[in-house]
Parts: C-alpha cells; structure tokens; sequence
C-alpha cells in the first residue's frame, strides 16, 4: 500500500512532461511542415481534401449513432431487448432489417447501435441485418437515390432495386454471420464506462465512449480511402465498363475506394454514365455495405474474421442481384 | 480531483467543434462539401459543442487517467484537423483530375435541364448523344462563358470538378480549348481561367474555340460546379 501511494505521484510528475513533450512534438511538426510548406505537393493536397471531407462528413453520423446508442444504453430498460432477443430468429431478422426503415443514420451510425442491440440481446444475425439495411433502407437515402435518378425515367426501378437488394443482401448476411454473438463482436479493450448514479451523466460518457471508439476508425478509414483516391487511376477500372459482370465488379471496387455516405452515393452513382444500370445498382447497395472506411469501423465493433466473410457474402449476393437488375430494367 | 479522462476527450470534442465552426463562419466549408451537406457543419459545430460543454461540466468528481490507447485515440482524432492547419487551403487540381475519370461513352444519359446553364458536364453528355446535344439547345457556333482550371491531355484543357456531397465524390469534366489558327497559348497546370468564345464540333466531342479571349483569374472561393 505504501509503495503504491509513493509511486502514484512519481508517476503523475513524469506524466505531465511526457504530455507536454508531445504537444511540443506536434507542434514542431506542423511547423515544419508548413516551413518545407507541404501543400504545394500536389498529391499532398488532394490526400488531405479528401481524407479531411470524408471526416467532416462522416463524423456528425458516427456523433448520432453513438447518441443513439447511448440512450438506448441508459433509457432502455434491459429487458425490452432481451424480450425481443427471445423471439423466433425467422421474426427478428426481418423485423430488425425492416427497423432500418425508421433510423435515418447513415452506415456510421449504424455500426456502434447494432453492436449495442447485439450485447443487449438482440439476436446476432438480427443485429447485423438491421447493421447492413438501415444505411440502405432508410428514408433519407431511398429519397436522395429517388432524386437523383429522377431525370433518367428509372428513379422507381432504382429505389424498388436498391430496398429490394439491400434487404436480401442484409438478411443473407445476417442469418450466415450472425450465431454466436461471443464469436463476433470484438472485446472492448478500451474500459467500459463505470456504472452511473446520474442518468445524463452515464448519458455523456457513453456518447463520448462510442464516439470516440468509432471516430479513430473512421479516421483510419478516410485516410486508406484518400491514399487510394491519391493513388490509383480510376481509369484503370472504368476502362471495363462495358460488360454488366466486369462493370458490376469493378463498381464495387469504386465504391470500396470511394468511402462515399450512403445518403449521398447516389448522386455519384447517377453520373457513373458509362457503367451499365444494374452495375450502378451493384455501386449503390455493395458501397453502404463494405467499402474503406467501413472496413475498419467494422474492426473496431467486431473481430477480425467479420469483415472478409461480410466480404465473402456481399459480393456474389450483388452481382448476382445486380446482373438480374440489368436485363430486367437495364437496357 | 479532475477526472482526466474527461478532460482529455472534452478537449477533443472542443477542437472539432472549433473546427467546425470555423469550417461554417469562414465558408471554407465549400471546400470540403457540397451544398447538400452543408447542415453537417452547422450540426457538428453545434451538437460537439454541446458534447464539449457537458464533459467540462462533469469534470470535477472522479479520479480517473486516461490510459496509452485513449491518449493515442484522441490524436488520431485530431489528426484531420492538424492536417488542416498543415496544408491550408487545398485543391484538387490537374493530378486529381488525372486519378478521376469522367468516364467513356455514356450508357446512360440523364435528361438536360432546358432552362440549365450549358458547361463542363453538358458538354461532355452532349459528346456522347446528338438527342441529348439537341435537347439541350448545344449546338455549333453557340456562345460560351466557362471558368475552370488547366489540365492537357494531348492539348491545353479546361477542367472543373462535379461534386455531390463532399469532394471524395468530386467527378472531373473537361473541355478543350482552342485559340484562333488551332493554336493555343500554353498555361501551366492548375491555373484558372476565365474563357469566352463559341462552341464548336470536333471529332472528339465538342472543343470550346476562345474567340472572346481568354483571362487568368484568381481561384474562385466555391471551387466546384454542383
């Protein structure tokens, strides 16, 4: 006892230099870099516009999904969910997909409130289909995709393809990947928040927990997604539009790089002329399901193994959906 | 007893929501968005801001310490903002415009606006499609007016980027520009242009022939055509 309470001021005088010694090195290093004046490198300055945009843009929704999840955490009774936990899989899935269309909060938003529904429990494979439909089913995005393909004639066929799509591709994916809650969701390594007395305390501090958990990734996330923007031509993919397979696949890879906000790929996907329909479509339900800077919100809520099976699901669930699209409503 | 962990995360929130603030008073954050997501800035300025006051409001009472992954997390938070103040003011210029594509022939065209402003993007439809040239009133000898910056590509272009929501979406449509005999005075990469002349058809697609002159301008504040 007496070691411990002679170290624990030590510690605390050797802290606060280490502390000050990293603002110190950050500041030296922004310094410096705007010294050797790094924006006029051209690949620097579209790295940090896009990697900033997909921040500015995504952060909001992570802050409304982990405002969401917190109040669930501290306003919910636990037992609503457990309940509900205790209904038949066949009801869950579908009912929880089906809640995508009342949450209008894109994919970052989703993420941390199915990984609370799913240790509330929520059946898994119920938590991962409300996961992977609410950033395609909502209504705001089902509106801005209506909008954005309104001047083609196709706008009803698109918003009918895409709901359609995404809820198949949400309820396959959950009922395969959702068993064993254990197995899937990551542990926190990062302490949960203590037990509170005071209600809006718990409030903040759960907001603040999750917000700050996703936001690294996304933060990660949007800068994979800049480097890639950087980095490749898109050329090199959009040289193989013209067969709807070849199209459909190389959509999904655009959409994987392009990180895009499910309520705002469908104006992208719009102007992608060159691609087929039903390879637009592919663009429009693979993108809120799996892309960049998703992959890692994903890591952060679930174990490793989550993302390459999602993977592994996705894809021949789309092109399959996406090839069926084409020859029925594409030309 | 100041719980730190609080602090530290309190001092996060403040700085994104400073930045936010700033993104919104300052209009740069026509930047980094569309105007579709503007409201973004203004929630995040307001709602980060909230969240900032509520972690000072609760700081005193618990002794906590954050511990290495916490302080590691709330730099990688700061790290787009630092960015920010590394490199100000960003653009995406001829190389951006290189990595982008606005693609091969259309498979789909969406329907002109009849009563739209005929630029970058209509010119480009109206090269793949004669029905969509027509409807869009594009035609031969048609006065034009485009502001945008210098890419080539064989020849001198002029280049503007389309952008929905944010500029990760940002789509680069190009024009080219012809001077009086077919030739052309030079301009380097990235410098903005003002041109004035008439349309006109060529094998390629439609060229834009600077009869009115061509002027070099200052970087508008709204870089992008929506």
């Amino acid at each position: 006892m007496g070691v411990v309470a002679t170290l624990e001021p030590a510690l605390d005088r050797r802290a606060a230099p280490r502390g000050l010694f990293l603002i110190f090195v950050v500041i030296a290093a922004v310094a410096l870099g705007r010294a050797v004046d790094l924006g006029r490198f051209a690949a620097v300055e579209s790295f940090a516009l896009v990697f900033t945009s997909i921040v500015v843009e995504a952060l909001p929704f992570v802050l409304m999904g982990a405002l969401v999840s917190a109040v669930i955490e501290v306003y919910v009774p636990e037992t609503t969910f457990a309940r509900i936990g205790s209904w038949p899989v066949a009801v869950q899935l579908p009912v929880a997909a089906l809640g995508g269309f009342a949450f209008p909060v894109c994919e970052c938003g989703s993420v941390p409130v199915a990984r609370r529904l799913i240790s509330r429990g929520l059946h898994p494979g119920a938590g991962i289909a409300f996961m992977l439909a609410s950033p395609i089913l909502n209504p705001i995005v089902l509106t801005s995709t209506l909008v954005a393909y309104r001047g083609r004639g196709v706008a009803w066929e698109m918003v009918a393809g895409r709901a359609g799509l995404g809820l198949i591709l949400a309820l396959t994916a959950g009922w395969a990947l959702g068993h064993d809650a254990e197995d899937l969701l990551r542990e926190r390594v990062e302490p949960e928040t203590q037990e509170h007395t005071n209600k809006r305390r718990a409030l903040v501090d759960h907001l603040a927990s999750d917000f700050f958990f996703m936001g690294r990734f996304v933060v990660a996330g949007a800068a994979l997604a800049a480097t890639l923007q950087t980095l490749i031509p898109q050329s090199l993919v959009s040289g193989v539009a013209r067969t709807p397979i070849v199209g459909s696949l190389a959509l999904m890879g655009i959409a994987f790089v392009l990180s895009l906000c499910s309520e705002a790929d469908a104006f992208v996907a719009v102007s992608l002329t060159p691609f087929p329909l039903g390879s637009q479509l592919a663009f429009l339900v693979f993108g809120p399901v799996v892309d960049a800077k998703l992959a890692f919100l994903y890591s952060a809520a679930f174990r490793r193994k989550f993302v390459g099976r999602l993977v592994l699901i996705a894809i021949p669930v789309v092109l399959a959906g996406s090839l069926w699209f084409e020859a029925v409503v594409g030309r | 007893m100041i719980d730190r962990v609080l602090a530290l995360r309190g001092s996060v929130l403040a700085t994104w929501a400073g930045f936010f603030a700033w993104l919104w008073f300052s209009g740069e954050r026509s930047r980094y968005l569309g105007p579709r997501t503007y409201w973004v800035v203004a929630f995040g300025a307001i709602a980060l801001t909230v969240a900032a006051l509520a972690h000072l409001g609760a700081l005193r009472g618990r002794d906590r310490r954050p511990d290495r992954l916490q302080v590691l997390g709330a730099i990688v938070m700061v790290v787009p903002v630092l960015l920010v103040i590394l490199v100000p003011r960003p653009n995406l210029g001829a190389l951006a415009a290189a990595r982008r594509s606005s693609g091969g022939i259309a498979a789909f065209l969406p329907a002109p606006d009849p009563n739209g402003e005929v630029s970058f993007r209509e010119l480009h439809y109206a090269a793949d499609s004669p029905d969509y040239a027509a409807r869009a009133g594009i035609s031969e000898g048609m006065p034009i007016d485009l502001t945008g910056f210098v890419t080539h590509d064989g020849g001198i272009q002029l280049t503007r980027f389309y952008v929905s929501c944010c500029a990760a979406d940002a789509i680069p449509y190009s024009v080219r520009i012809t001077w009086k005999g077919g030739t052309t005075k030079d301009y380097p990469d990235d410098t903005w242009l003002h041109v004035t002349g008439e349309v006109v058809k060529e094998a390629g697609g439609y060229v834009v022939y600077a009869s009115g002159g061509i002027e070099t301008i200052a970087a508008p504040k709204d870089p992008y055509l929506y």
